[in-house]
């Protein structure tokens, strides 16, 4: 297991900025994983977490990865009801419009 | 020197039966870390742990710091306002143990801003018309008055800047009349200041009251009037306040910070709602930022009434406005619903609804939280919400479940001259919760997934 150290890019993560940033170093690191490894991505560092920067980070990701890329790849972590419900929400959508859309082509 | 925090000191001292001489090595303790952080940072804890064991446990270790420490003044002044969430009968003790110490002489108190009850009372329907704008020899004259910057009553500052808007780039000048306006509120500085901007006009205040000048200047806009110190575009130094900012100044999240330590510093907000608090600024900013369009001037301040416990907060656009932003946008389901008659403000606050949608992984776009998110939240803190773009407004409030698809009772007229933009202004009671997990909850469940489906 490997740990993805969201702090570095901010306390609260709060922008789309701030979650494109988070991305490509998070996709960087998918794209390093050796077969059977994942990434551990903690989302209990005392900060705030917006819907924004979980969709532009995480949801994201799902569109680029797809879904079982990123289950097999990300362990995510959240011990707050509040945070693992709102990823639950953003990612569960983005998945399945990724789906759609692999549907449709 | 003690090597213990403020956080273990407390701690300490609430695990055990304490002993009067065990506070006073307590107060020592502290005090002899204590730069002036620390009164702060003895409160914030308190405000962290909202129960009555902890309160009554830590009352004496005040009390005996305050009669200690000539600069816990400060703490004994912020306990006396700000006492928030704490319960009625603790509130009541902590003041009697404070003022026990304190003595009669207490500290002088900052000037506390005036609710909108006190200045313009609980009026039945609308105020009356207001002054027109004239316009003579070139010198284009709005009469401003307390009611327009008023967020129930901004519909009439709409109206007036219309008026002024046809007429402003003939004019030489632009002077803001406040003759007799003894108040200002928040929601019209920052529409006014946006308006300015736009138009890059620099008004002259005439007639204003020395308060009213003075409020001016602490709120960043010293530069209209003549004299003023100028104090700078970030902070009220009353400190009751975030001065009228302009977006293009700081980040996002620098911004939202100022808002949420605006709330923290004065009311009993808890780690959960301070969480809920900076999420709330930062989507508005954030939806601003990325929906007004380019070159968007924008403006956001705050204001905080510590007797209610409430924050008025406005932030203004002069962007394309939400019907523009959906006709010109990608979301082609939104554009169809809003053409058929569906109110664009009801769409931009639906949830996961946005003009942006994300339609290939490489191209930006959005989710459609923002809004949503930011009303509901408003809505079950007992407070209100209200998006103003074009000639409408929308209000949400207690009570209106848009989920029901109810008529909207009044919630949205169609009433005052069109603003060129966006505004959002929002009043949140800081003494009620700010249920942020009960506001995801709402969020449409994604089908096929379980609720915590990514976490396993």
């Amino acid at each position: 297991m490997t740990s993805f150290d969201l702090t570095r890019f901010g306390k609260d993560l709060l922008t789309r900025d701030q979650g494109t940033h988070a991305r490509v170093a998070l996709r960087e690191a998918v794209r390093k994983l050796a077969p059977g490894e994942r990434i551990v991505v903690d989302l209990d560092r005392g900060g705030a977490v917006t819907p924004s920067f979980v969709d532009e980070c995480l949801g994201r990701l799902v569109l680029e990865i797809g879904e079982s890329r990123f289950r097999r790849s990300i362990q995510l972590r959240a011990t707050e009801e509040s945070t693992r419900r709102l990823v639950n929400r953003v990612l569960g959508h983005r998945a399945s419009e990724a789906r759609t859309k692999r549907t449709a082509g | 020197m003690t090597n213990r925090s403020i956080e273990e000191i407390l701690a300490g001292l609430l695990d055990s039966e304490v002993p009067h001489v065990r506070v006073e090595v307590l107060a020592t303790e502290i005090l002899a870390l204590a730069p002036d952080e620390a009164a702060r940072q003895v409160f914030m804890v308190l405000k962290d742990r909202p129960n009555e064991a902890v309160l009554r446990a830590v009352l004496p270790l005040i009390a005996e710091l305050a009669r200690r420490e000539d600069r816990w003044d400060r703490l004994v002044e912020r306990s006396l306002r700000g006492q928030g969430r704490c319960p009625r009968a603790i509130r009541e003790d902590l003041r009697a143990a404070l003022r026990s110490v304190a003595g009669q002489d207490l500290p002088p108190t900052r000037p506390i801003p005036l609710e909108d009850e006190d200045i313009i009372g609980n009026r039945p329907g609308r105020p009356g018309p207001a002054r027109s704008v004239r316009d003579r020899r070139g010198e284009l004259r709005i009469p401003v008055t307390t009611e327009m910057t008023n967020l129930r009553y901004l519909s009439r500052l709409f109206d007036a800047l219309g008026q002024a808007g046809s007429k402003v780039a003939r004019a030489k000048s632009v002077v803001m009349d406040l003759n007799g306006v003894d108040h200002l509120f928040i929601g019209g500085l920052v529409v006014l200041a946006t308006w300015c901007d736009r138009h890059r006009i620099q008004p002259r205040i005439e007639n204003a009251p020395s308060s009213t000048a003075a409020y001016l200047d602490r709120m960043g806009l010293g530069r209209w009037v003549e004299g003023a110190a100028q104090i700078g575009p970030y902070s009220d130094p009353s400190g009751w306040g975030v001065a009228v900012t302009s977006l293009g100044t700081d980040a996002s999240e620098s911004l939202a910070g100022r808002l949420t330590d605006l709330c923290v510093k004065h009311a009993w907000v808890g780690a959960r709602d301070r969480t809920a608090l900076v999420i709330l600024f930062a989507e508005l900013i954030e939806n601003v930022r990325r929906h007004a369009g380019g070159q968007t001037i924008a403006r956001v301040g705050a204001q905080y009434y510590p007797r209610k416990h409430r924050l008025n907060l406005a932030i203004a656009d002069t962007g394309i406005g939400v019907r523009a932003s959906f006709e010109n946008g990608r979301n082609d389901v939104a554009r169809a619903r809003m053409r058929g008659g569906e109110s664009p403000l009801r769409l931009a606050i639906a949830p996961r609804v946005t003009s942006k949608p994300v339609t290939t992984p490489d191209e930006p776009g959005h989710a459609g939280y923002g809004l949503y998110i930011a009303s509901e939240l408003a809505v079950r803190n007992g407070g209100t919400f209200r998006i103003t773009s074009g000639a409408s407004t929308l209000m949400r409030f207690r009570g209106w479940n848009p989920a029901r698809q109810t008529p909207y009772r009044g919630t949205e007229e169609e009433s005052h001259a069109p603003w060129q933009g966006t505004v959002v202004t929002m009043v949140l009671d800081l003494e009620q919760l700010l249920p942020i997990s009960d506001v995801y909850a709402t969020l449409p469940p994604p089908r096929g997934y379980a609720d915590d489906d990514f976490f396993s």
